[in-house]
């Protein structure tokens, strides 16, 4: 099951390359470090919080109430800058391993302006492709109903006939 | 279970000597019911107006807190690092990664999900409840590791399931394995 992601280089994307950049340098880490609004964002109803009470955005922006966790969020993003390599080899292997398994692309509607959701149907073609109309990049939390059925319903329908599942999120 | 921490039980037990004590567990922990899918601050209110209305009580105190992460919170060591993960429910396992958040953004879906499937969530060192390692690479590979790790940890052992990670290394993950019925699961 794929959500809001990407499986190949992204040499490809040089608007999300600069987007990556602006997160890995040096004043976006200082205001970051010290106004913590990477986490405040992704708390926000364009995040995971349009659903969620203000005890629930304060529940999850606790963690980063550590600066180094913080610095740990800006690192796993800016360190997408240097996978490529290992993105090209990522995406040969799906196409040459994993391409005949059942896969559920499940998106949020207003958060793929690339089209990777139809690029990893071209990997797998026996995908399912689905959307969350309303969802942006965690579309689990814009419509938890909605992105559960989907999966519960894919699963029942398509998957528990076949011999074992996978999970790329 | 908070009766059996020492510390609040010799706190509920003075406050007994002196008021009524009403301790109830709240929807989705303990020994309430545990099959809920409506973990608002809302629905939690409500619960909490109906332990008073059945109490007959005319005045109340409160002394509580905000649960807003009802599950068991426990940590697996991988590649020597502590890891806080999530195991919830049963049926094949639907182990739901992102790297650079925690696990509580999978919450409302792990409470609709968790009838049908093995929900199984960590959180990354440094993320959520996962403690950050000095000098830890938080990079792709690095965290790869931690997820095969998890793989082959008593995270998961089990089941009818393999996974990848979004820029993982498929080639080099284990196998999928029979799950373990009469293991610690």
């Amino acid at each position: 099951m794929i959500s809001n992601t990407f499986g190949w280089p992204l040499a490809g994307y040089p608007a999300v390359r600069r987007m990556l950049k602006v997160v890995g340098s040096r004043p976006f880490g200082a205001v970051d470090s010290l106004a913590n609004v990477m986490a405040r964002f992704t708390a926000s109803r364009y995040g995971v919080g349009r659903r969620m009470s203000k005890a629930d955005r304060r529940a999850f922006l606790g963690p980063w109430r550590s600066r180094g966790s913080r610095r740990a969020t800006r690192q796993v993003l800016a360190g997408l800058l240097r996978i490529d390599p290992v993105m090209a080899t990522v995406e040969q292997s799906l196409q040459a391993r994993l391409a005949d398994l059942p896969v559920l692309t499940l998106f949020g509607r207003k958060n793929d302006p690339y089209g990777w959701q139809a690029r990893f149907g071209r990997i797998f073609p026996r995908a399912t492709a689905a959307g969350i109309p309303d969802g942006h990049h965690f579309p689990f939390n814009d419509d938890p109903d909605a992105y559960s059925a989907a999966i519960s319903g894919w699963w029942t329908e398509k998957a528990a006939t076949t011999d074992g599942a996978s999970s790329i999120s | 279970m908070e009766w059996q921490n020492p510390l609040l039980r010799r706190v509920f037990e003075q406050l007994a000597q002196e008021l009524t004590l009403v301790h109830y567990d709240g929807r989705g922990t303990g020994h309430s019911q545990q099959d809920v899918t409506d973990v608002s601050l809302e629905a939690m209110v409500s619960d909490l107006e109906a332990v008073i209305g059945r109490t007959e009580l005319a005045q109340v105190s409160l002394l509580g807190q905000y649960n807003s992460f009802p599950f068991l919170i426990q940590f697996a060591d991988i590649e020597g690092k502590p890891i806080h993960y999530v195991d919830e429910g049963s049926g094949p396992a639907l182990l739901l990664v992102s790297a650079g958040q925690w696990s509580f953004m999978f919450r409302d879906m792990i409470v609709r999900l968790r009838e049908q499937f093995r929900c199984l969530t960590f959180d990354f060192p440094g993320s959520g409840l996962s403690p950050g390692e000095p000098g830890h690479d938080h990079g792709l590979e690095a965290n790869a590791r931690i997820l095969e790790g998890s793989s082959t940890s008593s995270i998961c052992r089990t089941s009818r399931w393999w996974s990848t990670m979004p820029a993982g290394r498929p080639v080099s993950l284990p196998p999928p394995c029979g799950r373990n019925d009469s293991g610690p699961w």
